[in-house]
């Protein structure tokens, strides 16, 4: 196991807007399988990082491998191309579409005819458990029913990889309880996953390995226990939350 | 080209860039404050010159004096436009805002047309003939006079931007309209107070131009888009920028009139914001404006 | 299969009744050419702005390509439409991908790509009205000719109606074969999220100027069937920013989320244009512009979804059960 690539690697990442640094100096490594947790407090640069990710910002130092290939400064497209998804904190569904059409859009990107991709587009949903809102305007669904809709899009790219961006923030307790329970199901369908969470609790129900990031810093990485434990981040972060 | 020649043309652009600058600055302001293009910006320039043009001709009032009539007009029009069309225009989607302002400016236009007709009008006085030398150079007095205006004008602009609660208040406005709710200041009567001096700059520079230029129904047109192309050129929302591509518009412009022909000179502001855009980008997109 | 292509086999039905109907008339056969021309060309203007959020000024540009294309060919080197037409395509499709290539390349969006492609369109229309072998702003009178079909001069209107017909229909029939597939998702996804649809593996850059293209070499033989059926242009009408400004004009009133929604604005807006003039005479001449902006003004304000999209919403509550899927496929849904 231990002798294993890692999925997903990232090296001395950092991004600063102007003189500001957002992220400075953050390596980890994703080993394929994992479900991988990002915590730190708000403003912690948890979204940029995710961004720089993705493709949708360019890095202002180090490098980003998606099974040992650089993919920062690559288009976002591309990235997807090469397996790597991602959610939005924000969700926001393509306008006056129904909710397959919304998946469908990212089908397309695994399947050119209109007909494949509406059927893979119908299994993305069913593995979300959405097949029976297929034909809804995809405005009119609750906001639990957008965070999966976000995630159906995600696994329509058939990603290998797939970045969470607080999927569970402003969820009722049992509506959190099912999507966990789907975020488990689909990593066991083989999609190896990186979530940014709030919740301590969920991320150490999740997570095998985490990183603590805070101001832009990584302050911890190990194993979810390990880091919870870690005096630095009772400190910076969760004693300040949890006391 | 004669070094007199090219004098005469740079000082003639300057003077000329002095009243775009004018023109130009009420458009960034309200651009600035709420983030709305008005395309109709050039035909209140338009209405501010027949005003100059018909308290002359009719009461026989010096340009320079009408200014203070057609200016509050203007104002007035831009606090009676904001809650008309623009306020309501605030919550329709970016195309239907281009579509309302634009159908604004083809309905005064031709509204225009109705009233004055095609012709072109020119308030002519003694002094509109004379002229001022410097040194090997020559001057308009019309001209002079409304870039001097101009100049005075954008020196008050400034401070009053700088200076006053109100130019703080659009200030805080156009960087952020969600922080300035929040902190309790009146978006809206914001808004108000910029689309007034937006077209009062406007009610301004009017009257001072009609005795330089022709007026007719299609004239504001053509200020609206060399309007566009300084604000643009001078990187969207600033002051200085807007000095700077007003002046750099007017003297291209000049300059290429002085060895080309009109109709090519014309279109030299256009390829001056092309030749921006391929070469300095970064002055295109405001600082926190667009996403 | 049908029902998919609904939203572009009605339209095309309802131009052929209009053409057969306008054979009773070379007035009305004149006015149904503007319609059917204007009409179409705000179709694929609207690929852009309604589709992909890429709202173009400068479309006039191309619209004056593709007319100067055609008359300069046979005013100078004797060419006609059958080489002309595939020029004028080909010298639009460049310029819209060097446009759009500049301005997207920079992140160009809103207002700003607007103003840029007016600017674009209105160095075009200055430049030609200053070279003297393009007529400056006189403009270029076709040279008749005897060979009626090399140069298709036709001693009446009608021909040149039925051109625009299949000129409209095999626009309305690509752009629908556009939306209806992997393009006009990827279109939509962009005009409402960039950033959401590149991450969902869409190359926006490749179907921006997918569009942009598209719609440039259609807007291009729109104004190359102009040059010949009219046998004369001139910048104003050809390349004036006033056409740009129709183009919107019809998209907001018809409705920009529908395929036909700017046609139906231009069969709306060409013939009462029409009526005012005849009625009040040619003295009022600004009256028939001023009757439009007002009604865009009230329209981009108080119905964002444009007469056709209030059309379109009512088909679909009328439609009985069994064709209530069929009103829905009409109404390609996509308000911006």
């Amino acid at each position: 196991m231990s002798t294993q690539q890692p999925l997903l690697a990232v090296a001395g990442l950092g991004k600063s807007f102007g003189g500001l640094r957002a992220v400075s100096d953050v390596s980890f490594g994703v080993m394929p399988g994992e479900i991988f947790g990002i915590i730190g407090p708000n403003g912690a640069g948890k979204t940029t990082l995710f961004n720089c990710l993705s493709g949708l910002l360019p890095l202002s130092a180090g490098a980003v491998r998606l099974d040992g290939r650089r993919i920062d400064g690559m288009r976002p497209h591309d990235i997807c191309r090469l397996g790597l998804a991602r959610t939005f904190q924000i969700v926001r569904p393509f306008h006056g579409m129904s909710v397959l059409e919304n998946v469908k859009v990212a089908s397309f990107s695994r399947h050119p005819s209109s007909a494949a991709a509406e059927h893979h587009a119908r299994l993305a949903l069913g593995r979300i458990g959405m097949a029976h809102l297929a034909d809804l305007d995809a405005e009119r669904l609750s906001v639990a029913e957008m965070r999966r809709l976000e995630i159906a899009r995600a696994i329509a790219t058939e990603p290998r990889l797939l970045l969470l961006d607080e999927m569970l923030a402003g969820l009722t307790a049992t509506e959190a309880a099912a999507l966990c329970e789907q975020i488990q199901r689909i990593n066991a369908e083989g999609i190896t996953i990186v979530m940014v969470e709030h919740s301590v609790p969920i991320i150490s129900q999740l997570c095998g390995n985490a990183i603590v990031l805070n101001f832009g810093e990584l302050l911890a990485s190990g194993t979810t226990r390990a880091v919870l434990a870690d005096a630095r981040v009772q400190e910076a972060y969760l004693g300040s939350a949890l006391s | 080209m004669s070094t007199t020649i090219f004098l005469q043309a740079l000082l003639s652009g300057l003077t000329n860039g002095a009243i775009y600058a004018l023109v130009a600055v009420g458009l960034t302001l309200v651009f600035g404050v709420m983030r709305i293009v008005n395309f109709a910006h050039g035909e209140f320039l338009m209405l501010a010159m027949y005003g100059g043009y018909l308290a002359f001709t009719f009461l026989g009032i010096d340009p320079i004096l009408a200014v203070f009539l057609v200016a509050p007009v203007l104002m007035l029009m831009g606090y009676l436009l904001f809650d008309g069309l623009i306020r309501p225009a605030l919550k329709v989607p970016e195309i239907n805002q281009m579509a309302v302002t634009l159908g604004l400016s083809l309905l005064l236009q031709y509204l225009a047309l109705v009233v004055f007709k095609a012709d072109n009008l020119l308030v002519t006085q003694e002094r509109s003939t004379a002229s001022i030398w410097l040194g090997p150079v020559l001057i308009q007095m019309p001209q002079a006079i409304a870039a001097l205006a101009s100049i005075i004008l954008l020196g008050l602009f400034y401070l009053t931007l700088r200076k006053t609660d109100l130019g703080l208040i659009m200030r805080v406005v156009s960087q952020s309209r969600d922080g300035a709710a929040l902190s309790g200041i009146d978006i809206s009567g914001t808004y108000r107070w910029a689309m007034a001096i937006g077209l009062g700059t406007l009610g301004i520079a009017g009257p001072l131009m009609v005795s330089a230029l022709y007026v007719n129904p299609h004239v504001g047109q053509l200020f609206t888009l060399k309007a566009f192309v300084i604000v643009i050129v001078g990187g969207m929302g600033s002051f200085g920028g807007v000095l700077i591509g007003a002046l750099l518009v007017g003297v291209a412009e000049s300059i290429a009139a002085s060895w080309l022909t009109a109709s090519v000179a014309a279109a030299v502001p256009f390829a001056l914001l092309i030749l921006v855009m391929l070469l300095r980008p970064e002055g295109l997109v405001p600082a926190g404006g667009s996403r | 299969m049908l029902r998919r292509f609904l939203p572009a086999l009605v339209p095309t039905l309802l131009a052929i009744a209009g053409f057969c109907f306008s054979l009773s008339d070379p007035y009305f056969m004149e006015i149904f050419i503007m319609v059917g021309l204007i009409g179409t060309v705000a179709v694929a203007w609207n690929l852009m702005a309604g589709f992909t959020g890429l709202v173009s000024l400068g479309h006039s540009l191309f619209f004056g390509i593709g007319a100067y294309t055609v008359a300069y060919g046979q005013v100078g080197f004797g060419l006609g439409p059958l080489v002309t037409w595939p020029i004028a395509a080909l010298l639009a499709l460049a310029s819209a991908l060097f446009i759009g290539l500049l301005c997207f390349r920079y992140g160009l969006r809103g207002y700003f790509f607007s103003i840029a492609t007016l600017a674009f369109s209105e160095v075009a229309f200055l430049l030609v009205s200053a070279t003297l072998w393009l007529g400056r702003s006189d403009g270029m009178m076709l040279p008749s000719s005897p060979e009626t079909l090399r140069y298709l001069q036709f001693d009446h209107k009608w021909p040149y109606g039925l051109i625009i017909v299949g000129f409209l229909a095999l626009t309305l029939f690509l752009s629908q074969a556009f939306l209806a597939t992997r393009p006009g998702f990827y279109w939509r996804a962009i005009r409402d999220n960039e950033g959401a649809a590149e991450a969902l593996g869409v190359p926006a850059m490749r179907y921006k100027l997918l569009a942009f293209g598209l719609s440039a070499v259609v807007t291009a033989i729109g104004g190359a069937i102009f040059a010949n059926t009219f046998a004369f242009v001139d910048p104003r009408s050809t390349l004036g920013v006033e056409l740009s400004i129709q183009l919107l004009v019809f998209g907001i009133i018809g409705g920009l989320g529908l395929l036909w929604g700017p046609l139906l604005g231009a069969a709306l807006l060409i013939p009462a244009g029409e009526l005012l003039r005849t009625y009040l005479g040619a003295g009022f001449h600004g009256v028939n512009i001023v009757a439009y902006a007002l009604l865009m003004i009230v329209l981009a304000l108080l119905l964002p979804q444009g007469l056709g999209g209030v059309l379109a919403a009512r088909l679909r509550r009328r439609a009985p059960k069994k064709q209530a899927a069929a009103g829905k496929a009409l109404a390609v849904e996509a308000a911006p």
